[in-house]
């Protein structure tokens, strides 16, 4: 083909080439500000380092153990959903349920996320024997969505924090027997249908995930109506 | 697989991890967008690339137009997956295995794009 006749195909090749790279600019630039505006609303809230359960509490169990409803709630203390739950959530239900005496809240461990989770389900539960489960439920929950729960001296530390006695706390994590209470409470999960974490039951009717409020008042007024 | 990461999300459980910290990432605040995760939205884009190379290859009138489309889109899904790497790096200290490979296929898919424009000029 004549030079002549190649010229305007090169021409538009060439307008073709300069518009996708002009698109391409401004895709990039798009992906850059949608990337800031979806980290800067992403970020998570802080959650209150310790919170003190105004609501009478006996181990993993807040309200009165007269409540005619029980809300179980099977979960991972490295799950960020969980720990969503415990921030955005569970203070409501705490507030508007348990501590009126409507229901009583029971936290039941199942550890998936990683290997530390069963560790720091055993750690929690030596908590519970130094009647501080609460608090270090709070405290290991706050460091999680800070990234400051990945090892045993996490735990530990987080120990120190609500005032555990370090050595009695030591002594208990070296013992086998809180890993039997967390398996004991991972196996009646997996009997009950739990695959995932949160997961709750209220009254025995199953609440898989991270629910809304709204979802639990249905439940915990259906339960009541019962 | 955006599919299967987007059906987890759904339905609210962690994807099963054949390798890293899949549970860690896919529970994450950073996993949704707009209310929807991100999965799904990664999913759209794959399936509008993919029709916009189709188009490109079954009418070939059409390519000059589509080519600046398909560029654009490509270069977009390589740059906002590279900031989901960079969250998964040097925020949440997880990485997914699915999201790497996400990460991956969308670096090929930058470079085939810019092969395609090379051989325009």
């Amino acid at each position: 083909m004549p030079a002549r006749q190649r010229q305007p195909a090169v021409a538009a090749r060439r307008r073709t080439t300069r518009a996708a790279l002009i698109a391409g600019a401004a895709a990039a630039a798009a992906a850059i500000a949608i990337a800031v505006i979806h980290w800067s609303t992403s970020s998570p809230p802080p959650i209150p380092a310790v919170t003190q359960p105004s609501a009478p509490t006996s181990g993993k169990m807040m309200g009165s153990a007269t409540a005619r409803v029980t809300i179980e709630v099977f979960s991972d203390f490295l799950c960020s959903h969980c720990a969503d739950f415990t921030a955005l959530v569970e203070p409501v239900i705490i507030a508007e349920y348990v501590q009126p005496g409507t229901v009583k809240l029971i936290y039941r461990h199942f550890p998936v996320i990683a290997p530390l989770s069963s560790t720091a389900a055993a750690a929690s539960e030596c908590a519970a024997d130094q009647q501080r489960f609460w608090p270090y439920h709070d405290e290991l929950f706050a460091r999680a969505s800070r990234g400051e729960l990945r090892t045993d001296g996490d735990l530990e530390a987080a120990a120190r924090k609500v005032g555990l006695a370090q050595t009695t706390f030591r002594q208990c994590m070296r013992g086998a027997e809180t890993r039997g209470r967390v398996d004991a409470d991972r196996r009646d999960g997996e009997r009950r249908g739990v695959r995932g974490t949160p997961t709750s039951f209220v009254n025995g009717d199953m609440v898989p995930g991270a629910q809304p409020i709204e979802v639990f008042r249905g439940a915990i007024e259906a339960a009541l109506k019962r | 697989m955006s599919g299967y990461l987007l059906l987890s999300a759904v339905r609210g459980y962690a994807p099963i991890c054949l390798a890293g910290a899949c549970e860690r990432v896919a529970t994450s605040p950073y996993a949704r967008m707009l209310g929807l995760p991100v999965a799904g939205w990664g999913l759209a884009l794959y399936l509008i690339v993919c029709a916009v190379a189709l188009a490109g290859a079954v009418r070939q009138q059409a390519r000059a137009a589509l080519l600046p489309a398909l560029f654009s889109l490509v270069v977009f899904g390589a740059a906002f997956s590279a900031y989901l790497v960079w969250l998964q790096v040097g925020v949440l200290h997880a990485v997914c295995a699915w999201c790497a490979t996400s990460a991956v296929l969308w670096v090929a898919l930058l470079i085939s794009a810019a092969v395609l424009l090379r051989s325009q000029t």
